[in-house]
């Protein structure tokens, strides 16, 4: 956002953070802290100091903090000697809402480990362009509810990369971009988390190549009304794997993941033209992949009145060639509820619920579903919900043959 | 970096007559801004303390403060000698290059007694730059007040003082760095002021000076502006929030400064969907958070289901998070340690005085 700080502060900053003398710098390190009797004033005095460009770097060892860091320069890179080495410890905090909060455009934090922040882990807001890279975001005490609720929190931002990133232990979503454009998800594993992975009212991301294990849903694509950036479409998910994630909710009440069942490996809520393929699926005890509406969180529609423009419904998306494995044999109680007789859930579902009227800008509404198998290759099952059915639940289907449909493949840019 | 350097010089050497300028630019002292000593500006004469304005620097008060832990606040605007303000009827006031906008901290020792003795803690500044335009720095004042020293990183300051009950107390004053000072000035990716705007200062009553009248008249009398404003009673003004106007405009006042600089279209917090900006007589009821699903919020919901559930103030999400002590979760987000309780029991009046409608079935 800006870096207007940085070069005032550079006469005042260097002789007090003894960070101005070349020559004992780290190689391709523009600054330097090491962990030290007052952590939140050395390194926060380095992120105010750097200027436009420059790297910053945090030496091996745990710092600790008792409030929020920011960082406000632009294309700075924050690092640490490695997400093992290098841990910046938040149970102290108790002023900031994040651990660090990135306000400056492309700016890279890499090779360190932000553990126990009483809120989120780190969060970029409004920025053109974020990396997290290399890095973990950790909870360590287990389904806690005082853990905090995103470990990577991009938000309202353009150019996302998240890559190489571990979260573990959020209260909400582990690796959750929202109300963001332009997003590259890859190599990242969460686990332990409510929502594992959670893209939200967000354009053209690739989630790829990722791993999403003991949560209690693997892999969120979800739009929700009343906010300001609505309709988030065209997430391509490939490669991933999405297994057993069937920690019981332990989300908050009120949040929109506290709704999720335990055993969700992949949901799609509200969001149109996505494409999911090739990613491989298995032994989440409710539902495999699963395309539904709005309406099951929401079934008076009250959304029609709170966000009129908000499209409601998970339509033209293209759910093709992944392999699906053990997936709905011990459903959670509102899928056992909704869908009392099929055991095991088909590992393909949809909860029947389309609106036409609703111009969606593809002028497709039908969800494709083609040649996904188990690992045996026997085609996979499939189940239309019919949540909107007059009444609901009356004509529960398997036919699959509406969804034997093609659609346009999305690109991956980042290939 | 020279012409915002030599602008900086020329514009304080011409206003303010008792700084060490006269030694000229480029002689080390007292340096460029940010200067390390607030006293070095030459806003105040006399003893620092005592915030007695140097010629030119304008004081003011704002009908509907931010709350701040209880720290009262001064504040005063400077404008380069000769150079004027342009007047806007809403928030966009435009300043002329080094223009300063000064904003002292304090607490009183005895809180049986306001506006006794008081304790000065922190100076804020926003210096206008003829490019970068306002930028923050934050001065930190010595324990014996004799002077205050700048300081980017932010702090904590123990305060002392006898309470309501006469009892002897502590509490923490976070001083923000000064990228946090961004976290309410910044909306669209600029750094705005948010109390020298017209709503805010178009209140009769006590004005900063200590006279009392209208406060926008009293600074367009102090001829800040380039031109005539127009008449006060055509222009758009905020209510005390604690004072006698009617509830739905004292809660919208009180929504505006403490909550509007984040919850607002191009707000660091846009993206939770809320506009409390008190313009719209009439906003969709979403925007204030009534029967709003907290969506985007992830933590401190409490449990709630909706932000404002009406006539129910202990189901709104609202009301918790303002009453809440933890950082995750209280409200406003910025270093503010202590529940308002003035603000609180404002909105709960305002929730219980809504039809319980109820916000449908979730």
């Amino acid at each position: 956002m800006n870096s207007r700080y940085a070069m005032p502060l550079v006469f005042l900053v260097a002789s007090v953070a003894g960070c101005g003398d070349d020559a004992t710098l780290p190689a391709g390190c523009d600054r330097f802290v090491a962990p030290g009797d007052d952590d939140d004033a050395s390194v926060q005095e380095m992120f105010l100091a750097l200027e436009d460009g420059q790297t910053g770097c945090l030496g091996a060892g745990t710092f600790r903090f008792t409030r929020e860091l920011t960082i406000s320069a632009n294309d700075v890179t924050i690092r640490g000697t490695s997400q093992d080495d290098t841990v910046l410890d938040f149970s102290a905090q108790d002023v900031g809402g994040s651990g660090i909060k990135v306000s400056g455009d492309g700016v890279t934090i890499r090779d360190l480990a932000v553990q126990d922040t009483p809120g989120d882990g780190i969060t970029a807001s409004s920025v053109e362009g974020i990396t997290y890279e290399a890095l973990t975001v950790r909870w360590t005490r287990m389904y806690d509810m005082n853990n905090g609720a995103y470990g990577v929190y991009p938000v309202n931002s353009q150019g996302v990369v998240i890559r190489g990133v571990t979260v573990v232990g959020a209260r909400d979503a582990g690796i959750y971009v929202g109300q963001s454009r332009n997003i590259l998800v890859e190599d990242s594993v969460a686990h332990d988390n409510v929502a594992g992975i959670e893209i939200e009212n967000s354009f053209d991301a690739v989630v790829r190549n990722n791993e999403a294990y003991d949560n209690t849903g693997g892999l969120l694509i979800f739009n929700l009304p009343t906010l300001q950036v609505k309709n988030g479409e065209r997430t391509l998910a490939y490669g991933n794997e999405i297994h057993e994630n069937n920690v019981d909710n332990w989300g908050v009440p009120g949040t929109a993941v506290a709704e999720v069942p335990r055993g969700t490996g992949i949901l799609v809520l509200a969001a149109d033209g996505n494409e999911l393929r090739d990613n491989l699926v298995y032994d989440n005890d409710s539902f495999g992949i699963i395309l539904s509406s709005y309406i099951i969180l929401d079934p008076a529609k009250n959304f029609e009145t709170a966000d009129p423009e908000f499209d409601a419904y998970a339509e033209a998306n293209f759910v093709h060639d992944n392999v699906l494995d053990g997936n709905g044999s011990n459903p959670d109680d509102l899928p056992s509820q909704l869908i009392p007789q099929i055991r095991p859930i088909p590992p393909l579902g949809w909860d029947g619920c389309e609106n036409p009227n609703h111009d969606n800008g593809m002028g497709e509404f039908t969800n494709c579903f083609v040649r996904n198998t188990d690992s045996e290759g026997t085609p996979s099952a499939f189940l239309n919900v019919d949540v909107c059915g007059q009444p609901p639940f009356a004509n529960q289907n398997q036919d699959l043959t509406p969804h034997m449909c093609e659609r346009m493949p999305l690109e991956d840019p980042y290939e | 970096m020279m012409r915002q350097r030599f602008m900086f010089e020329r514009a304080l050497c011409a206003v303010l007559w008792v700084a060490a300028c006269s030694q000229g630019a480029g002689d080390g002292k007292p340096g460029d801004i940010p200067y390390e000593r607030l006293s070095d500006y030459g806003f105040f004469v006399g003893d620092l303390r005592d915030l007695e304005p140097a010629a030119g620097v304008v004081p003011y008060r704002v009908v509907s403060p931010l709350w701040a832990d209880h720290a009262g606040k001064a504040r005063f605007v400077v404008l380069p000698e000769g150079e004027k303000a342009t007047f806007d009827p809403g928030e966009t006031w435009s300043f002329p290059p080094g223009t300063i906008v000064i904003k002292n901290f304090f607490f009183d020792l005895d809180r049986r007694d306001p506006g006794g003795e008081a304790r000065i803690v922190e100076t804020r500044l926003l210096v206008r730059d003829e490019t970068e335009g306002w930028v923050p720095y934050t001065y930190i004042w010595a324990e014996d007040e004799s002077d205050a020293y700048f300081h980017a990183a932010g702090d904590r300051i123990e305060v002392h003082f006898v309470d309501e009950n006469g009892a002897e107390a502590e509490q923490e004053y976070i001083v923000p760095n000064t990228d946090e000072c961004d976290s309410c000035h910044a909306r669209d990716d600029e750094t705005h002021l948010l109390g020298l705007v017209t709503p805010q200062v178009n209140f009769e009553g006590e004005l900063g000076d200590g006279t009392v009248g209208n406060q926008l008249e009293r600074l367009a009398d102090a001829g800040i502006f380039d031109g005539p404003i127009p008449a006060t009673d055509t222009l758009p003004r905020f209510v005390d929030p604690f004072g006698t106007a009617p509830l739905t405009d004292r809660v919208r006042s009180y929504l505006h400064a403490n909550c509007s600089h984040c919850h607002r279209p191009g707000g660091d917090a846009a993206q939770a969907g809320l506009d409390f900006t008190a313009f719209d007589p009439d906003p969709l009821p979403a925007k204030l958070g009534v029967c709003k699903e907290p969506v985007a919020a992830g933590p401190g919901t409490g449990g709630r289901e909706y932000d404002v559930v009406p006539g129910l103030p202990d189901e709104s999400i609202l009301v918790y998070r303002m009453e809440s002590t933890d950082p995750e979760t209280r409200m406003p987000e910025l270093p503010i340690r202590i529940p308002h309780a003035d603000g609180i029991a404002l909105v709960r009046e305002w929730i219980t005085s809504m039809e319980p409608v109820g916000c449908g079935t979730p």
